[in-house]
């Protein structure tokens, strides 16, 4: 009830020039995009969502309503449970190294320096390459036993040992965790960068002239400026990375042992190995809800003016 | 002290040079305007002045010692930029304070001098605002306030006016003059305002594709141009230039001869004008009389007259040439009627073909 008057009045505030015909044509010239709207999501999406209530396995003909006990069972499964631990270990791992790397890469593409465009196309090349074959090029980077990355480790001395990346439940984790942010820093970086172009390159000019360092132009001038531009990439990247499928899936099949088994992948077993269609929705349901207040924010922020 | 010096100072980029190496002497307390039109090399200079810009060849001094590869803010210089440049989550307080915060002043010294900064410039009431909350006008001042607190001994304006409307920049051209007054120190200032230059230097330094053209006081640079670039550049309205052509050259008593066949004779310094020779007669609008007698009178019909109230300006043709004329504003003028406007020698400005200007050495004859 509140909700509906708070948009009500946003709407008449916002809307107020125009009259009431032109409110009529505006309705008119929405209805056929609302019509495939409802047609062919919202309608599938609340058909699948109402799914949750009904047992529907291999065993039955049809689905059997069964109220709230799909949901009652995912509250006393310790595999959801686990799977939604798993997801969040993800989602904020993810986020935050895609941010941080990002962020950095940015600044560093910010600066002026010799071939510095060819540096910020080759930037975008994870992006261009389909998700599956850089998951296929990691795991044989990430490889147990002859990859790149142990080499690399070994051979620096960092550890002493090759780290069995795939088959280790720490290690599968990371190896999900860099393939993501690797494949995520492009579109990151691009959002920083706009961001950093936006700044009056004068402000760090005055700021040198002040005689602030690196470290604090980059403090004070540089991630003030940035604040809103973080807040949104957060949000889009939490929400990207909780819908994470296909790398996870190439990658470690969500094991070993379930250890990278997020939401999505639970789904998906559920729903296509278990064949437990009414269970897969249940865990829907959740990770719908799970997602929304990432994105009511994103979109608030993105409409909001100011 | 802070005098400072450029010494055969070059920019290049890449294989382009934009500065041709330039020499300046700037002595300490000193109001330098650095005046020309647009892409003249202005902000260059002074952002090697100011550190933020490579020297590609020569050297800068600054009270004595050679600073042209200190850091920006070693240099003991502070700078006011055309867009301001104030950091735009921090209040005014916040923003005139940071210099001394992260070079680690006090808080007491950085609260007095805050205080003593808003004080001069008037911005106690808005010390706790964002520069969002300000007019131009009071950015402006934040602007200068964050250079005052760190007490430079040299400072630095790139054009800092011109995002005012025309009033405000009158109002804020004064205030510079009287803070230049109050503080004493070295101040460099860029625009490319003439009036802006006349009425705030000591002295002008008018720059050209990179060159100085010429140094000097206001009124040198008005009365004496050393070439037709600052002639034309200095002064408002701009000067007049005739072509007129050489009829006797007799040692430094040169005659020449106006678009209207009148002649006039002058002495001037001269390398070799020789009979034939085209040269550029210039006179400011300013300088004609109505309705006085003197040296030369030019018989000109004014196609538009400019009415201001005090002054009336007159545009007029003279033989194809396009003329200006200021005229006192009580004048009986008409438009479109042949009129008598007059000057006096002494009043007029001789180029050579190359536009160098052939200083009057005394004025003898009239009219031929
Ligand atoms: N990064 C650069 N690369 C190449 N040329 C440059 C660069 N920066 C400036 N220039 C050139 O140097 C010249 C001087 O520029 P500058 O900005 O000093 O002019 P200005 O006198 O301040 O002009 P304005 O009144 O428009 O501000 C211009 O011709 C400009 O094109
Ligand atoms: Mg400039």
């Amino acid at each position: 009830m509140v909700s509906t008057q708070n948009t009500d009045k946003h709407t008449t505030g916002r809307r107020r020039s125009l009259k009431a015909g032109d409110r009529r044509f505006a309705l008119m010239i929405l209805i056929p995009a609302m019509t495939a709207f409802l047609i062919m999501v919202f309608y599938p999406f609340m058909d699948a969502m109402s799914m949750a209530f009904y047992q529907f396995t291999i065993y039955d003909l049809e689905p059997i309503f069964i109220g709230f006990s799909n949901f009652q069972s995912i509250l006393t499964n310790p595999y959801v449970l686990e799977s939604w631990v798993t997801t969040a270990i993800f989602v904020v791992g993810t986020t935050a190294l895609t941010m941080c790397v990002g962020l950095a890469w940015a600044l560093l593409m910010y600066q002026n320096f010799f071939g510095r465009s060819v540096f910020r196309t080759l930037t975008l090349l994870p992006w261009i390459l389909p998700s599956t074959v850089s998951a296929f090029i990691w795991a044989w980077m990430l490889n147990g036993k002859y990859g790149i990355v142990n080499a690399l480790l070994l051979g620096s001395g960092v550890v002493d040992e090759n780290i069995q990346f795939l088959s280790d439940d720490l290690g599968a984790m990371m190896a999900i965790i860099l393939t993501r942010t690797w494949i995520s820093i492009p579109l990151f970086m691009s959002f920083f960068l706009a961001g950093l172009q936006g700044l009056d390159f004068q402000q760090i000019e005055a700021a040198r002239l002040d005689g602030a360092s690196n470290w604090v132009v980059v403090r004070r001038i540089i991630l003030p400026h940035l604040r809103p531009v973080f807040l949104v990439t957060a949000a889009l990247g939490m929400i990207g990375n909780l819908q994470q499928f296909d790398i996870i899936y190439a990658l470690t099949g969500g094991g070993p042992i379930r250890s990278t088994t997020v939401l999505s992948i639970e789904v998906y077993t559920q729903a296509f190995q278990n064949w437990d269609l009414g269970m897969a929705s249940a865990i829907g349901v959740l990770w719908v809800f799970t997602l929304m207040p990432l994105v009511v924010y994103y979109l608030r922020s993105l409409f909001k003016e100011d | 002290m802070a005098d400072l010096q450029l010494k055969k100072v070059f920019k290049r980029y890449g294989k382009v040079e934009t500065i041709h190496g330039v020499d300046l002497d700037i002595r300490h307390g000193e109001f330098i305007v650095f005046v020309g039109p647009s892409g003249c090399g202005k902000s260059t200079l002074l952002r090697m002045i100011a550190g933020l810009e490579e020297v590609s060849e020569g050297d800068v001094f600054i009270g004595g010692k050679d600073v042209t590869t200190t850091q920006p803010s070693k240099r003991g210089i502070a700078m006011v930029f055309q867009s301001y440049a104030l950091y735009p989550h921090m209040s005014v307080k916040e923003n005139m304070s940071f210099g001394l915060e992260v070079t680690g002043e006090s808080k007491d010294v950085i609260e007095e001098r805050v205080a003593e900064a808003a004080r001069i410039l008037k911005l106690e009431p808005l010390l706790d605002r964002k520069p969002r909350q300000l007019s131009g006008g009071q950015r402006q001042r934040v602007a200068i306030g964050r250079t005052i607190v760190r007490k430079p001994e040299v400072f630095l304006f790139d054009e800092p006016l011109s995002n005012l409307d025309a009033e405000l920049r009158v109002q804020m051209r004064i205030e510079i003059s009287r803070l230049h007054e109050q503080l004493g120190n070295t101040m460099i200032y860029v625009t490319h305002d003439q009036v802006e230059a006349m009425t705030m230097a000591d002295r002008i330094v008018v720059l050209r594709d990179g060159n100085i053209e010429q140094v000097g006081t206001p009124m040198e640079l008005y009365h004496s141009p050393c070439n037709q670039f600052v002639a034309g550049f200095i002064g408002s309205p701009k000067m007049n230039f005739l072509p007129v052509s050489v009829t006797s050259v007799v040692g430094q008593t040169v005659s020449v001869r106006l678009p209207d066949s009148q002649e006039i004779t002058l002495n001037v310094e001269h390398g070799e004008l020789a009979v034939g020779d085209s040269m550029t007669l210039g006179i400011r609008p300013e300088h004609f009389l109505h309705g006085e007698s003197a040296d030369i009178t030019l018989q000109i019909k004014g196609d538009v007259i400019e009415r201001l109230g005090g002054t009336t300006y007159v545009y007029g043709e003279l033989d194809g040439q396009t003329l200006i004329i200021e005229a006192d504003g009580e004048k009986d003028i008409v438009r479109g009627e042949l009129m008598d406007f007059s000057f006096h020698l002494n009043r007029c400005h001789l180029f050579d073909k190359d536009g160098i200007a052939c200083k009057q050495l005394a004025v003898e004859a009239a009219a031929a």
